[in-house]
């Protein structure tokens, strides 16, 4: 990206729509209907695009959005974006190819599968840290 | 090659820094600095949530149920599982011949700033906190009576509700109107869970879950849900069934918070 500050002005964008879209979503179907994780989705989609410094600052951003408005205990989203990040560096790290769309897109979709999957996790041991501290 | 080792030096600093910035904010969630960050994210955030509920009301009750339906539903199953409990207490107030004094139990109201569901988890964002005298795991009840879910998270100025039949959740509960004691699992989308409910207890459809309350003693029934399946294949000394929430999370404007006495 030429101006890193466009695209993190596209970056909070993108997080205002999924967040706009996640609540209409919520709002029109009955509670048997899951609502994907848009903003997380959203976030995921674009890790890759930043470099490190960049990604751990957004994706931190993201986190506190996901934390503030989510059941799981304060924090926790904030850690697993910031996890995020350093695991969207190390899949990068594996290809040699880094301006392809197809890896933007593979090292997303394995960004957003892998924080889904760590998510109950994550939950538990922050609640278990969080007892913990004073 | 001096130049190059300033940008590694300052890249290692913005990524250290972003890293301790980040997890000092994750660990002093409750502290008042934080909540009053989450508290302004909150309402800068309400253009946006206010323009999704707008467009959300728009598609309205499932086919077939008007809004005024929904709410005479509701109103009609609260009066029918109070109607239970007041046939339960006459007579018990029959039997002793004395009269109890319903001892109201301390709560607070608090209005719904958020409610959200992700990946089948539902919540409720409050605004009232720990400066009311909020804590975690106070019960959270509706204008009708009915089981919303407990205080999962509270700061200063809110608090997070975790809905009833979020999964992971559990609570003791009784059985209306054979009053037997039972204990309820939130299954997600609503659904509730009855399990350890003896084989020999007869279990029907539209049967009231009540809530049951440890170390409290009097105060307005709290209904948590209508059992869907009655009788189920006993395995051993138990049986199971499943119930539905009676609130409705997704139209609540306010709640009943029950503070710890």
């Amino acid at each position: 990206m030429k101006n890193i500050f466009f695209a993190s002005t596209l970056f909070f964008a993108t997080l205002a729509a999924a967040f706009l879209l996640e609540r209409t979503l919520a709002g029109m179907f009955s509670a048997r209907v899951p609502v994907p994780p848009l903003v997380l989705l959203s976030a995921s989609a674009w890790m890759p695009v930043f470099p490190l410094p960049w990604r751990l600052w957004l994706g931190g951003s993201a986190g506190l959005v996901m934390d503030t408005f989510d059941v799981a205990p304060f924090g926790t989203w904030i850690i697993l974006m910031l996890g995020a990040a350093f695991l969207a560096e190390f899949l990068l790290l594996l290809v040699s190819v880094r301006e392809s769309a197809a890896v933007h897109a593979g090292v997303s979709g394995a960004l957003a599968a892998a924080m889904v999957l760590a998510a109950p996790m994550a939950q538990a041991a922050f609640t278990y840290v969080r007892i913990l501290l004073p | 090659m001096a130049a190059q080792g300033i940008k590694k030096s300052v890249r290692i600093a913005v990524i250290a820094s972003a890293v301790l910035f980040f997890a000092a904010l994750a660990l002093a969630g409750a502290s008042r600095p934080v909540a009053m960050l989450r508290g302004w994210m909150v309402r800068l955030s309400r253009p946006v949530t206010g323009v999704g509920e707008y467009i959300g009301g728009f598609s309205g009750a499932p086919p077939g149920e008007a809004p005024e339906e929904k709410e005479d539903r509701i109103r009609l199953s609260a009066v029918l599982a109070e109607t239970e409990v007041l046939k339960k207490e006459n007579e018990s107030l029959r039997r002793a011949l004395a009269l109890k004094e319903e001892r109201a139990a301390p709560m607070h109201a608090a209005a719904v700033l958020f409610y959200s569901r992700v990946l089948g988890r539902e919540t409720l964002l409050l605004d009232a906190g720990q400066d009311q005298g909020i804590v975690e795991g106070d019960t959270v009840i509706d204008e009708h009576g009915f089981l919303v879910g407990e205080i999962a998270e509270v700061a200063p100025w809110s608090s997070k509700v975790s809905v009833a039949s979020n999964e992971g959740t559990a609570f003791s509960a009784s059985l209306l109107p054979v009053d037997e004691h039972i204990l309820v699992k939130g299954l997600g989308g609503r659904a509730l869970a009855l399990e350890l409910i003896p084989y020999d207890t007869v279990m029907r459809e539209g049967d009231v879950v009540q809530w049951t309350r440890e170390g409290r003693r009097g105060g307005a029934p709290i209904f948590a849900g209508r059992v869907v399946r009655g009788e189920s294949a006993a395995r051993g000394a138990f049986k199971t069934g499943r119930a539905v929430l009676l609130a409705h999370p997704e139209d609540l404007k306010h709640v009943l918070i029950l503070t710890s006495p």
